[in-house]
């Protein structure tokens, strides 16, 4: 006892002594993990390690890029990207056309930035010859994090983490012509705009009430108790109202077109390695085997078991409307009259009966020797802990097939998000319920996460190989038409194709509702910039504070750097803080307004476009923005993206390849022959 | 005939406590008095009623669910029972004062010796810091304790079980008592510590002209110190008088049953140490009869129906038993 | 007493230590992709993202090598600098809070701190002055009524309780609003050039600042936190502090300061209360140490920003950084605080007085 005692005192001791000795220099700490680290490797050696891959020679690491290369790969980009200060010009160079590059442009990802005065905070000075520190940054170390100086409608007063953020009215806001018809200009009406982040659903209803909080962020389940307090229902777009309770204090509007969706996505081949606890025994009877929902007639089967109505209904009071495939509504390739499947017990049964799993020629209804039909199966079906409508489909699904056979068990289970994200990146989900939010308005962005074997979730799905080059052969067929009408049916027939093959069940588009109190006013909805949009909104003198408007929402923006923003929240900010380059006008989305850019020109070819930069625009301290800003920005973004950041989508079209680290490596390769 | 002061004159006290399980009848019509000078000693076994009739004279029965039914306990002309409590206090601690059996929970643990001595001294008399603490220094030697200035300060902890004994006899003694009531104060200690706190008391009765109630079950400590003793049974006095009378020639059956069951340490032959038959009886409810009567070797028809009084047999003995004239010691 | 204070805070450093070898134990249960979703937004774009950020962040490597890197430090390849390090006092970036983790408990704590110290102190004096009286009072009215709100108390969920207050008194009657302060307050608050932040607890530092608006402003928002928090502890001390008493009433050395003539009230005052205090330090003490690490459900409700939250985020998004930098705090308070109340406890008790 005694001996412990003294061997915890002389532990404590060391703990100790080593904690004031690293204060004063790093010797201590270096000696400790220089021992450990020998024992660790001693220790790492000793576990097998998998067989390295056979390597060429050459350059695998970006790390071991030569400085020499990595200048060449900068001025590459600098070549992509050129500008003229004294004719006020941008212009991009592409390897090739890209349809959707103005839809691309028109987000905050491009917005101009202030190169002093990066340089002079710490920030990339644009250089070629020092540009890799800057690379990769992590959220924190980006001088952008929670600093900004931009061009746009309001400038940041402050950012307190996790709690609020401020912005006040830029008095020498740009904008002297209105982006819509009936929009304002001039700086904002407001002074300040406030996101505050209340997460509980209570607090944050009773300070609506209290009109402590101007917009309020009301999720779906919690509307019926809004509603009693709605005064009147308005249109967005007619801007029509109808009365609806004279005694109530806010204003409803429904129906804003949403740019999201939630899907069902077959796993074609089930990654069974190490185990796998959602597929059963791994056969018919009591699982599935891997390859299961490879399997068309099943996948059908489990289409027309879906019930889109009750879905529609229950998850979203009506508002919501059913999917034809992967591009949503409205949108070029979208037809309103595409076959979709419905709910319907007899075909489903049809198609189960039609399935062949074991693979003998024999059709399952048919089959003596025993099908899916006969034997039945089981499986897992998982949603992520907390979202309810992925469970409302999961219990949708279940009940439906398990009725049309007594042999047929789906199991439902929820698990936390990042299990959840694990199982659908290994493959190890039979079936799996997830949602795309656009990153720009453009049916590319919806066909290719969909239907590319490097798309974000057909990825997930193991097709078989010539399905994907099938489905990408036509996705680089779409991209190539500038014709409107040509690009419309070539979408359209990848449209048609997801459906007919059944690779997902196509759920359902929703769609938004917005409440304020009476006193705003200038509500303005595009549903492809996120909402709230803070510069044409103002307050009437009935409110009892004019100059603020309070948003209450749940959760915080990742960062405020427009090159790195990847999250809906985070959007929000940079929307109000920089003013991007052109934007999207919400009556015809192939329709655009200038932003930083006041006219633009795009080559026959489609490979060249050149902007025309607008003069007298002024950044939040006052520098004059000049073309090398706009050019600076997008070299930053494609030079020095994070990894999971969203400059992929200005690699690809600009500079071609997959991102600038792979662009080094192989030049480097080749620099060395 | 001596010329002694009468100072306590206990009359017919009785004290019932009403519990959930019925009435506990634990004093019954207690009688007797006591001189100036006197060492009385109150003697019977565990749940004789002892203690209840000394904290009935204190007037710390709890109430509820205790209740003094009747009597009358008359100090120095006035009857105790009728004072109200502000009056009580007067008297408790000052003229009245009170030791207990058991010393290590009988002193509040977290206040000083010191303290707890000074308390009385400061309520009583009157005195200043300085003044109050001089005096319980010397109260503290005066009971044998060295170093006394520097032990004021310590706690009751810090002392051994016969010194904690003599510091609560210092604290009782504080405002020099007329009368010093010692329920079981050795009980808890051993054999050669009990010696020195009796021999204690009764040096400091001679010094302090104190009149002394000791209440014990011990009959050898009564044999040591006592002038006059009480036997209890049962919650009554069943014989009284003289320590001499008493001891020499008891003539209740209970009391000669008592002194037999004394172990005799010049006995030559070896014998089973003789106890008496049967149990103490449950004092819930009203007795009839004599509470002895169950066990006793004396026992007529008579016993069974009427509780004998108390009847003087001469100046200095009483004994409440029909069968008195049979009684004779083994 | 110093001794042994010394030989408990030599320990400290090594349950400390140990506590974290549990929690980076239990790593071992994640996989890397779960571990690297808290660096991703949404879903990963592109195929390449989730390696990518596994690399960057060493997430695949051994768990003792992770390990030592978060106790020494990380050697920058190519500055040679070193960086982060638990030993060299950095405990990293807290992805939930999106600052430094030591930055995000100095700015968390004090909202913690001040609910604590707010509730326990008026609540720990009626709670026992309520107890006192309950037990004094046995089976009379005061005594009834105590053991009944005890019972409500202990029944009623914090969070409904805390939605009902919020219900009534703001959105009904409007008197007393969550959060904070008001947002006039907090733009004085935030401003250094008229408000200097002492110690970031709002109360202390409006008196500090002679802000009496402010002050006023702060209290007002403290109201329904900390009712909401003491309802509950009132209930234990009070309950605590009844049934020790009643207990303390019937030793032996309360009979004697009766017998000694003293009144009913020095009797109850200095006799019995100081003994029966005892175990109400303890559990005040430990009722303390558990408000300090922050309560989550109250801090959501009113919308404050202090440790509770932080932990809850925190685990929910398995953010490791922040979590072990919050255990190592929340350890260091452990211990600490129970030495405390030890050492309190022997101020309270001269028998249990190490000399």
């Amino acid at each position: 006892m005694r001996f412990k005692k003294n061997l915890m005192l002389v532990l404590g001791i060391i703990l100790i002594a080593s904690f004031i000795l690293s204060a004063c220099g790093p010797s201590v700490p270096e000696v400790v993990e220089r021992i450990v680290k020998e024992q660790v490797e001693v220790v790492i050696t000793a576990t097998p390690e998998p067989e390295p891959e056979p390597e060429d020679e050459g350059i695998t690491d970006f790390a071991d890029v030569p400085a020499d290369v990595l200048v060449k790969v900068c001025e590459a980009v600098k070549a992509a990207v050129t500008y003229d200060d004294d004719a006020m010009t941008m212009t991009i160079n592409m390897p090739a056309a890209f349809g959707p590059m103005l839809q691309t442009l028109a987000n905050g990802w491009a917005s101009p930035l202030d190169q002093a005065w990066m340089a002079a905070n710490g920030g990339w000075d644009g250089s070629c010859d020092n540009w890799v520190p800057w690379h990769d940054p992590s959220a924190e170390e980006s001088i952008l994090f929670d600093a900004a100086n931009g061009t746009g409608p309001f400038k940041l007063e402050h950012w307190r983490h996790g709690e609020e953020i401020s912005f006040v009215a830029n008095a020498d806001y740009f904008r002297t012509e209105p982006i819509w018809e009936g929009g304002p200009s001039g700086p904002p009406a407001l002074d300040r705009y406030v996101i505050k982040s209340v997460d509980e659903w209570g607090t944050r209803f009773s300070m609506f009430e209290a009109g402590d909080a101007d917009f309020n962020y009301v999720p779906r389940q919690y509307a019926e108790q809004v509603d009693p307090m709605v005064a009147e229902e308005c249109d967005y777009v007619t801007e029509e109202c109808v009365t609806v309770n004279p005694d109530g204090q806010f204003r409803l509007y429904k129906g804003l077109g949403g740019v999201d969706s939630v899907d069902g996505f077959f796993n074609f081949n089930v990654n069974a390695e190490g185990g796998n606890p959602y597929i059963g025994n791994g056969s018919l009877g009591d699982g599935i085997p891997v390859d299961f929902f490879s399997d068309v007639h099943l996948r059908k089967a489990f289409n027309y078991s879906f019930d889109w109505a009750i879905f529609i209904e229950e998850g979203f009071l009506g508002e919501a409307e059913q999917r034809l495939g992967p591009i949503i509504n409205p949108m070029l390739g979208y037809h309103a009259d595409d076959f979709a499947y419905s709910f319907d017990p007899v075909k489903a049964e049809e198609e189960f009966k039609a399935a062949d799993v074991d693979g003998d020629g024999i059709p399952a209804g048919e089959d003596d020797e025993g099908d899916v039909w006969t034997e039945g199966f089981y499986m897992v079906l998982t949603y992520n802990t907390g979202n309810d409508q992925r469970r409302m489909m999961s219990e949708i699904l279940k009940t439906n097939v398990e009725a049309l056979n007594d042999n047929f068990q789906v199991e439902i289970l929820s698990v936390p998000w990042p299990t959840y994200l694990k199982g659908m990146i290994a493959g190890h989900f039979p079936m799996f319920w997830i949602g795309w939010i656009e990153d720009y308005h453009h049916p590319h962005n919806w066909v290719t996460p969909y239907m590319a074997s490097y798309g974000t979730f057909s990825g997930w799905q193991n097709f078989p190989e010539d399905l994907y080059a099938k489905y990408e052969a036509k996705i680089d067929e779409a991209l190539s038409y500038a014709d409107a009408a040509k690009a419309d049916a070539a979408y359209n027939e990848l449209q048609q194709m997801a459906v007919a093959d059944a690779i997902d069940i196509f759920g359902v588009q929703a769609s938004g509702r917005h409440y304020e109190p009476l006193y705003v006013e200038g509500y303005y909805f595009n549903a492809a910039y996120p909402d709230p949009y803070a510069y044409p909104l103002s307050k009437s003198d009935d409110a009892a504070d004019p100059t603020t408007l309070i948003y209450t929402t749940i959760g915080g923006p990742e960062t405020f750097d427009p090159a790195y923003m990847y999250d809906s929240a985070s959007s929000g900010v940079i929307m109000q803080l920089y003013e991007p380059l052109v934007m999207m006008e919400r009556e015809d989305y192939s329709s655009f307004v200038g932003g930083i850019a006041e006219s633009w020109e795009i080559s026959e070819d489609g490979t060249t476009y050149t902007f025309k930069i607008r003069s007298g625009v002024k950044f939040h301290n006052g520098d004059e923005l000049k073309a090398h800003d706009a050019a600076y920005a997008l070299w930053r973004g494609l030079l020095q993206d994070r990894a999971g950041g969203p400059q992929w989508m200005f690699w690809e079209p600009i500079m071609g390849g997959i991102a600038v680290e792979d662009f080094a490596i192989e030049l480097a390769n080749e620099m060395a022959e | 005939m001596e010329n002694r002061e009468r100072i306590l004159n206990v009359e017919n006290l009785t004290t019932r406590f009403y519990t959930e399980e019925g009435v506990v009848h634990a004093v019954e019509e207690m009688s007797y008095q006591m001189d100036k000078g006197d060492t009385l000693g109150v003697v019977g076994e565990s749940g004789c009623g002892k203690s209840v009739h000394a904290l009935s004279i204190m007037g710390l029965i709890p109430s509820p669910p205790g209740k003094i039914e009747a009597g009358k306990v008359v100090f120095f002309g006035q009857d105790l029972l009728s004072l109200n409590e502000n009056e009580m206090r007067k008297i408790r601690g000052n003229e009245i004062a009170m030791i207990f059996q058991d010393p290590m929970t009988s002193l509040n643990p977290v206040l000083t010796v010191g303290f707890q001595i000074m308390e009385a001294i400061k309520l009583h008399q009157n005195m200043g810091n300085k003044q109050a603490r001089d005096r319980a220094a010397e109260l503290l030697s005066l009971v044998g304790i060295p170093e006394a200035k520097q032990r004021l300060d310590d706690y009751p902890h810090h002392f051994s079980g016969g010194m904690r004994q003599r510091a609560m006899i210092a604290m009782a003694l504080s405002c020099n008592p007329t009368i010093l009531i010692a329920d079981e104060p050795t009980t808890s200690l051993d054999v050669t510590i009990q010696a020195q706190i009796i021999d204690l008391v009764n040096n400091l009765k001679e010094k302090l002209g104190m009149s002394v109630i000791w209440i014990t079950h011990d009959l050898g400590v009564i044999a040591r110190m006592v002038n006059r003793v009480n036997v209890m049974y049962a919650g009554r006095i069943i014989e009284k008088g003289s320590v001499n009378e008493v001891f020499d020639t008891p003539k209740n059956p209970y009391t000669v049953g008592l002194l037999g069951s004394l172990p005799n340490p010049e006995a030559t032959s070896k014998r089973r140490l003789y106890s008496i038959a049967g149990e103490p009886p449950d004092l819930i409810g009203k007795i009839q009869g004599c509470p002895f009567a169950n066990r006793c070797t004396f026992v007529i028809d008579r016993c069974l129906q009427e509780m004998p009084p108390l009847e003087k047999l001469n100046e200095n003995h009483e004994v409440a038993c029909w069968e008195s004239e049979k009684v004779e010691k083994f | 007493m110093t001794a042994y204070i010394l030989r408990r805070l030599l320990i400290l450093p090594v349950i400390m230590f140990g506590v974290t070898i549990l929690i980076f134990a239990m790593l071992m249960l994640l996989d890397p992709i779960e571990r690297a979703t808290l660096y991703v937004s949404d879903v990963p774009r592109t195929a390449t993202a989730v390696q990518k950020i596994i690399e960057k962040y060493g997430l695949n490597e051994p768990i003792p090598k992770q390990y030592i890197r978060w106790l020494v430090g990380n050697k920058d390849e190519v500055t040679g600098e070193i960086e982060g390090g638990i030993l060299r006092g950095e405990l990293g970036w807290s992805h939930t809070a999106q600052m430094p983790v030591t930055e995000a408990i100095m700015t968390k704590l004090p909202v913690t701190l001040e609910l604590a110290l707010w509730s326990i102190g008026p609540i720990m004096a009626s709670g026992i002055y309520v107890g006192i009286q309950a037990a004094v009072n046995h089976n009379k009215f005061i005594d009834q009524f105590s053991r009944v709100f005890a019972v409500v108390a202990w029944s009623f969920p914090t969070f409904v309780f805390a939605l009902l207050m919020l219900m009534i008194f703001y959105s009904g009657l409007d008197w007393l609003p969550p959060e904070s302060l008001s947002q006039w307050a907090k733009n004085i608050v935030w401003d250094p050039t008229v408000f200097t932040q002492y110690t970031k607890i709002n109360t202390v530092d409006a008196i500090l600042n002679w802000r009496w608006d402010v002050f006023l402003d702060a209290v007002k928002h403290l109201i329904l936190p900390v009712f909401g928090l003491s309802y509950l502890i009132f209930a234990q001390v009070m309950r605590v502090m009844r049934s020790s008493m009643l207990e303390t009433l019937r030793e032996d050395y309360i009979k004697t300061a009766r017998s000694k003539g003293l009144s009913e009230r020095v009797v109850r005052n200095l006799h019995a209360r100081k003994n029966a205090m005892l175990p109400v330090v303890t559990i005040g003490g430990l009722l303390f140490i558990g408000l300090l690490t922050g309560v989550v459900i109250t801090e959501t409700i009113y919308n404050l920003h202090g440790l509770g939250r932080l932990f809850v985020n925190s685990a929910a998004a398995f953010d490791v950084v922040t979590l072990l930098g919050l255990v190592l705090f929340s350890s260091f308070v452990m211990v600490g605080g129970n030495l405390l109340v030890d050492v309190l406890y022997g101020f309270f008790d001269p028998r249990v007085r190490l000399s």
